[in-house]
């Protein structure tokens, strides 16, 4: 009980400093917001990358066939079974559609109909049915950058139709083509199907904004954990432990005030967020605290580990910056993580940022406590490695060590 | 304040004597010895005097005993209080550290309340306890403004302050005159005076022979880690057997005239350069209206005279072959 009263006393206090320096507290708030401004306008359109798109070809011919080959020139990583496993059966309109909706394996599943080789494109001839696009209605956008790319795959696929239609006559392979019509003025239709999964939808808001969160209260944390080595240079932290406190004391009196700071910088953040850009926060008000309050602990506590770790301010910038900048970029801080490499997602997992970015975005899509779950277990667990490891090292180093 | 007024608000005692405890005191740094087998005692009421200079451990030896260092080897103990007992040890400890270790967007009053915190005081008393320390400090009237707007000698002040709070039995200052004015130096002495006088033990660390001089009774000379030598001025002098030079110029000199007057004072050494002499009285307890009589015996008119009383420096310089550096 005196443990936490004298935490709780170096944590007041530190917050009575803190909310004297003013221009300490602009740099606080400010830049998360312009970050996360800059990024969401900048990534509100679509963006090239590669896409995996279930395929169900119900017409395998030549012309279906072409699509598809042209859909993989188009950095869309296609994936025609259930498990991608070549031998797995192959996927259905129906199985595309449950992976969408229940297990969120897809976002977008491309469906070529029976009969799409009679006229695969709009100039092709007036019985064009175009192909069915069965995909998650929470996250529109990539629906969009895929119906682009399936207009540039049949362009392509057009196109090469018209140079090869000059000996198509002389070299048939036997397959069923009925694309020998008269030249095509029109493209591909897309027949968007949204399949209802009953969540909000997500979009560069959202993904920025469970991105930059977490970046910017790290940056945060590394504030603190340079404040703290401040106090150590300049004496404070000895005066304080010649009374009867304890180096662990100081350690969390100080992460507690930093968590209190980081929850300040999140919510002017998310109400921003509602403000400008309409983030619908108070929908998911009760999951959002409790996540946020795990991040939060995490990346005061990661800051506070990097404190004790570090000997000097400047090994804390450059070392921490570092380190922020690679969790950041490979948590989905930066660029969210479906846009990364397939073999590069897996890697946020072992950020604070992606566990952070995962729990956001499972309120978003309403899974409520459920889904923030496990990313709030990681965190929290992170942050009590953390806060432990930094206690150890730092008791060692004032006890062992002369203080700088 | 005179030397041994009451400090308002300091002036109730402990029960028990304040005495601090130091045996063979180990510590070291990789291959460097900090501390290398310090051994003192403080009795209560006594300034005690850590004299050294830069790097020699005073201040690792002071961080040992304020528990901020974990010893290699070594006890510590205040009235048989051993450091092991980290709580109640502490509290009767207060840490004057060399640094000046006040939160500078904090005001006077606020510093202290929060240091007053860390040793369980609250409410009234807390609160009273402030008020005095503040008055005791002279720094009453600044008590709601930030430190940030202090001089260097008003935060130095309020920095023994922060010490002074629990009104602990043993104060550890290490060097807690560094960077301020001389009469802010005067003022601190005072305060110390007054601490002492009320059977407070102080510890203060130094490397100003004249602090260690006016302030300690008894003084510890320490370099490399080692105690070379403790006791009072007296003591060490006579230990090192320190020369008491008298430095005579007359208007004629010469050796004979020279040697007869060492005989007449019992045979004591001398150095003459033209016309001045000097004499090493260190053997002896003659006064200077004596040496001048005998010099009129001699033969030898004496212009003038004076007399080089040995001091901490002598000792220093004898113990360490060197000069206190800073």
């Amino acid at each position: 009980m005196r443990s936490l009263r004298i935490i709780l006393i170096l944590a007041a206090v530190r917050l009575r400093v803190l909310s004297r320096m003013r221009a300490i507290v602009a740099v606080l708030l400010l830049p998360g917001i312009v970050l996360y401004t800059v990024f969401t306008l900048i990534f509100s359109g679509p963006a090239g990358r590669p896409f995996r798109v279930a395929v169900v070809d119900q017409d395998q011919t030549v012309a279906s066939g072409k699509l598809i080959e042209m859909l993989e020139a188009n950095n869309v990583v296609v994936v025609r079974t259930e498990n991608e496993d070549a031998a797995a059966p192959l996927l259905t309109a129906e199985s595309a559609k449950e992976l969408i909706r229940k297990r969120g394996v897809f976002r977008v599943a491309v469906v070529i109909p029976e009969g799409y080789a009679t006229a695969p494109d709009m100039l092709s001839s007036s019985l064009h049915k175009g192909v069915d696009m069965y995909f998650d209605e929470t996250q529109p956008m990539e629906a969009k950058i895929v119906t682009g790319i399936l207009q540039m795959a049949a362009g392509r696929a057009l196109f090469e139709r018209f140079g090869a239609k000059l000996n198509f006559d002389q070299s048939s392979d036997g397959h069923k083509d009925d694309s020998t019509t008269e030249p095509e003025r029109m493209l591909i239709e897309v027949n968007q199907k949204g399949v209802s999964i009953r969540r909000m939808t997500i979009d560069a808001r959202h993904t920025f904004l469970a991105g930059i969160v977490p970046m910017f209260i790290l940056f945060g944390g590394i504030g603190a954990a340079r404040s703290l080595l401040d106090a150590l240079r300049d004496g404070e932290i000895r005066r304080l432990l010649a009374a009867p406190v304890r180096p662990h004391h100081v350690l969390l009196g100080q992460m507690s005030s930093a968590l209190v700071v980081a929850m300040i910088q999140c919510y002017s953040m998310y109400v921003y967020a509602w403000l400008v850009f309409g983030v619908a926060i108070w929908a998911i008000a009760g999951g959002l605290v409790v996540l946020t309050l795990a991040t939060c602990m995490a990346t005061t506590a990661f800051g506070m580990f990097l404190a004790a770790f570090c000997r000097t301010s400047e090994q804390l910038d450059a070392f921490g910056t570092m380190i922020i900048l690679a969790m950041s970029a490979i948590g989905g801080s930066m660029v969210p993580r479906f846009v990364m490499p397939h073999y590069m997602q897996p890697f946020g997992m072992f950020t604070i940022n992606g566990w952070s970015y995962d729990g956001f975005i499972a309120l978003i899509r309403n899974e409520g406590f459920t889904g923030i779950m496990v990313p709030c277990l990681v965190l929290v667990g992170i942050a009590t490695a953390c806060a432990v490891a930094g206690s150890i090292l730092l008791t060692r180093r004032l006890t062992q060590q002369p203080v700088p | 304040m005179r030397q041994g007024d009451m400090i308002p608000g300091f002036g109730e005692r402990s029960g028990t004597l304040p005495a601090l405890s130091v045996l063979d005191l180990h510590k070291s740094y990789g291959d460097i010895r900090a501390v290398d087998g310090v051994s003192f005692t403080i009795e209560a009421g006594e300034i005690f005097g850590l004299l050294g200079p830069n790097g020699a451990g005073k201040t690792t030896t002071i961080d040992i005993i304020a528990t901020l260092l974990t010893p290699d080897g070594g006890k510590v103990s205040i009235n048989g209080t051993s450091a092991s007992s980290s709580v109640e040890y502490k509290r009767r400890i207060g840490y004057v550290p060399q640094e000046i270790s006040l939160a500078e967007r904090l005001t006077a009053t606020e510093n202290l309340r929060l240091i007053g915190r860390l040793y369980d005081l609250k409410g009234r008393v807390l609160a009273d306890r402030v008020a005095e320390t503040l008055e005791a400090m002279g720094l009453a009237d600044r008590a709601g403004d930030f430190v940030s707007t202090f001089s260097g000698g008003m935060k130095r002040r309020l920095n023994i302050a922060g010490a002074l709070l629990h009104k602990p039995a043993l104060l550890l200052m290490d060097e807690p005159t560094a960077g301020v004015d001389p009469q802010a130096r005067a003022y601190i002495f005072q305060i110390v005076e007054g601490l002492a006088a009320e059977g407070r033990a102080v510890l203060y660390t130094t490397h100003y022979m004249e602090e260690a001089q006016r302030l300690c009774r008894r003084t510890a000379i320490i370099d490399h880690g080692k105690i070379l030598a403790i006791g009072t001025l007296e003591e060490l002098v006579h230990s090192i057997k320190a020369r008491r030079d008298v430095a005579l110029g007359a208007e004629e000199l010469s050796d004979e005239a020279a040697a007869d007057l060492a005989r007449r004072l019992g045979e004591v050494s001398w150095t003459r350069d033209e016309n001045s002499l000097t004499l090493n009285l260190a053997d002896t307890t003659c006064s200077l209206l004596e040496v001048v009589h005998a010099a009129d015996k001699a033969g030898i008119k004496v212009k003038e005279i004076s007399l080089h009383e040995p001091s901490l420096e002598t000792v220093f310089l004898e113990l360490t072959g060197r000069t206190l550096r800073d």
